[in-house]
């Protein structure tokens, strides 16, 4: 007999237990029994499931016969590729942060190995660990939770201005085999802190390219904004085509805290991106600007979930997509406004490039509204480009390829040219034209 | 420099021009009026090579080279610009990044240096002067949000910085009020040379009191009936097209 998916991790899970609890409290690790059974009893979210309705994952889960290590596996050196400089950097490779240490600055801003945290740091790590991610709603959260050995972790205490943004940079890799990982993220911004992260997922660039097997990564992160904080997180994947990313993003947001997130999907495998934002504080500000750019046969899934629990809050995302080739895209959205979540603003916006005939883009914003006095507005375009503009520009003496360049450089601009540093805006601005290149 | 000879074209298996001839020499302002869907914007699109617009008889000599062989942006790198009757915004792309790129095409095609940072916003500046264009303007998308007379100006903008041979302006006057019209008029009254050419499509005779035509032609369903002097638009302006249009059929 065939086990199932489910079945085959939860024997996994049940013949590791202990190496995956080695170095834990008993407190985290007797959840992690609660986390497996919630996965086992909700199965791999298929296509039944509203949020996942648009994405195939239990074909993805069901592709390979995936290998998982519980130890950290050495990554081949990268392979001539230019990382944004940084100052502050956390180095994750298939979910083991590369320094066991951690990083502590004379201002009490900590950061390094999730795993080190959970163990020495009680009140910023363990006490906001797994209270923001939804273990019980989300397989793929509390599957990644009964798995998870270690991750990257942030923590800048309140008042504290960081003057430049942590690095976190993820890579994942399988060597010939075909690999399983989970990665965690804990970021927690201390009230009125100021604070930018950078989250780069990249792949295993290093020799050997045609023999590399396949890798899953699920990973989970959760980032609690304090009151009155300003954070300001950019992200990039970016990986080659044997790598599947299953990213699950949770922020907790306190009163007058302000929270903008740049996400940037140029990897060459399938990605589903997802974002669940919680206002818990009054005049809390969440804003997301999203972009994936996908060619052949890759595809990106985005899911947006703003959840408006209080007055006053405001919430904008705009998500673009481009589509060539035979890729496929889609938007799920949702902003739920609770019933006494009055004044809420919230907008939503998917707007989508489809380049060829066999590109396909799906999209489905929602509105969940239970309070009367709001101003919610959201909506999608899928559309081409503007033959138009191009004969206009070509009069001007451009050529075809460059105006259809600068006419999709137009359109994704807005997204990545206002993420968190001038000198990481450059580096994914010249990814993002590396790949326009090519579609 | 420009030679049309027996010029026929279709959209959508209409023929819309039936034998246009003309003949265009350096130094010379040319001024083609006619009722509206007499053609004149389909003459425009044909010289710049839109692809909408099928050529079904009839040679285009352009500086020498058969225009009609070649492509809509090789057109424009040899130096023939189209100032659009309804210019185009394009989101996203900013007027310096478009510009740029313009410009050093048209350089390249000269056998020039691209341009270096400095001096090509130095030139966005000194160009800019010559239609009195607001300087927050070229740092805008291009077109977006642009008045109707902004639109019209910036494309003189265009023209001055790319410095063609032969500049096609359709209706370039028209939705401008007295000011604006002024404006662009000695614009392009400044930019002409006697190395170059304009042919300016114009429904109205007072673009052509700041802009003297050294000839007039009336395009009436896909022909040029007539061409005169500027005296013809003044009687054109008085009296109409169907003296004409009698007198032609
Ligand atoms: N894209 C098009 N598709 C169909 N018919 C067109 C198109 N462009 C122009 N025409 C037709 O060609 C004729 C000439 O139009 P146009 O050149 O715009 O005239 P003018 O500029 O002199 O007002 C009109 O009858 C118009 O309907
Ligand atoms: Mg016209």
């Amino acid at each position: 007999m065939n086990r199932s998916v489910e079945q085959r991790l939860l024997d996994l899970y049940v013949a590791n237990v202990d190496i995956v609890g080695e170095g834990f409290s008993v407190g985290l690790n007797s959840q992690r029994r609660e986390y497996i059974e919630a996965f086992n009893l909700a199965g791999i979210p298929d296509r039944k499931d509203e949020r996942y309705g648009l994405s195939d994952l239990r074909t993805l889960f069901d592709s390979r016969e995936w290998e998982h290590y519980f130890t950290p596996v050495q990554l081949s050196a990268l392979g001539g590729e230019s990382l944004p400089s940084s100052r502050y950097r956390i180095e994750v490779n298939n979910g083991f942060c590369t320094e066991t240490e951690l990083c502590r600055l004379e201002n009490g801003v900590v950061y390094g190995s999730l795993r080190t945290a959970l163990q020495e740091e009680v009140d910023s790590a363990r006490l906001h660990y797994n209270t923001v991610a939804d273990n019980k709603g989300a397989s793929l959260t509390a599957l990644n939770s009964a798995f998870m050995q270690d991750g990257s972790f942030v923590y800048v205490p309140e008042g504290v201005e960081l003057d430049e943004p942590i690095l976190v940079f993820h890579r994942y890799g399988a060597g010939a085999e075909d690999v399983m990982g989970f990665g965690r993220t804990l970021l927690v911004f201390g009230a009125g802190c100021r604070a930018r992260v950078q989250l780069i997922h990249a792949g295993d660039h290093g020799e050997g390219v045609d023999d590399r097997g396949s890798y899953l990564a699920d990973y989970v992160r959760e980032i609690c904004v304090g009151e009155g904080a300003d954070v300001h997180l950019s992200e990039v994947s970016d990986f080659s085509g044997n790598c599947h990313l299953l990213l699950e993003s949770y922020v907790s947001q306190e009163t007058r805290s302000r929270c903008e997130i740049h996400t940037v999907d140029l990897g060459e495998g399938t990605a589903r991106l997802d974002y669940t934002t919680d206002l818990t504080g009054r005049e809390a500000e969440s804003y997301l600007y999203g972009l994936y750019l996908h060619g052949e046969r890759e595809r990106c899934d985005v899911g947006v979930t703003v959840n408006h629990l209080v007055p006053e809050c405001r919430s904008y995302e705009m998500v673009k997509g481009v589509a060539s080739g035979e890729a496929t895209g889609s938007f799920t959205g949702r902003v739920y406004v609770a019933q006494d979540a009055q004044h809420t603003d919230a907008f939503q916006q998917s707007r989508n490039l489809l380049l060829s005939p066999e590109a396909h883009i799906y999209t489905r914003p929602q509105l969940e509204i239970y309070a009367d006095d709001v101003k919610c507005s959201h909506g999608a375009t899928v559309g081409q480009l503007d033959a138009e503009a191009i004969y206009y520009m070509r009069q001007r003496g451009i050529g075809e390829d460059e105006a259809r360049r600068l006419q999709l450089h137009g359109f994704v601009n807005d997204v990545i040219s206002h993420c968190c540093c001038e000198s990481f805006c450059d580096w994914m601005t010249a990814r993002a034209e590396r790949k326009i290149a090519t579609i | 420099m420009l030679e049309i000879k027996n010029l026929h074209c279709n959209v959508e298996n209409k023929e819309i021009l039936r034998g246009i001839n003309l003949s265009v020499q350096a130094g010379e302002v040319h001024a083609i009026m006619g009722p509206n869907g007499s053609g004149k914007s389909t003459l425009a699109s044909v010289l710049a090579g839109n692809e909408k617009f099928e050529v079904t008889q009839g040679e285009v000599m352009f500086e020498g080279m058969n225009l009609l062989d070649m492509s809509i942006e090789e057109r424009a790198r040899a130096g023939l610009f189209l100032g659009f009757q309804y210019p185009v915004e394009i989101p996203g792309v900013s007027m310096a990044n478009f510009m740029k790129v313009a410009v050093n095409e048209r350089r390249k095609y000269l056998g020039l240096d691209p341009l270096s940072s400095t001096d090509f916003l130095r030139m966005m500046r000194e160009k800019g002067k010559i239609v009195e264009l607001d300087s927050k303007l070229t740092s805008r998308a291009v077109n977006e949000g642009f008045s109707g007379g902004e639109k019209k100006k910036n494309e003189i903008f265009q023209m001055a910085m790319l410095d063609p041979k032969l500049a096609i302006l359709d209706e370039t006057d028209s939705g401008l009020d007295i000011d604006a019209l002024r404006i662009v008029a000695t614009g392009v009254t400044k930019l002409h040379r006697p190395d170059n050419a304009t042919i300016v499509i114009t429904h109205y005779q007072r673009l052509l009191d700041y802009i003297v035509p050294d000839y007039v032609h009336v395009l009436y369903k896909g022909r040029i009936i007539y061409s005169g002097t500027k005296e013809l638009a003044l009687k054109l302006e008085a009296e109409g097209y169907d003296w004409l249009i009698n007198q032609y059929q």
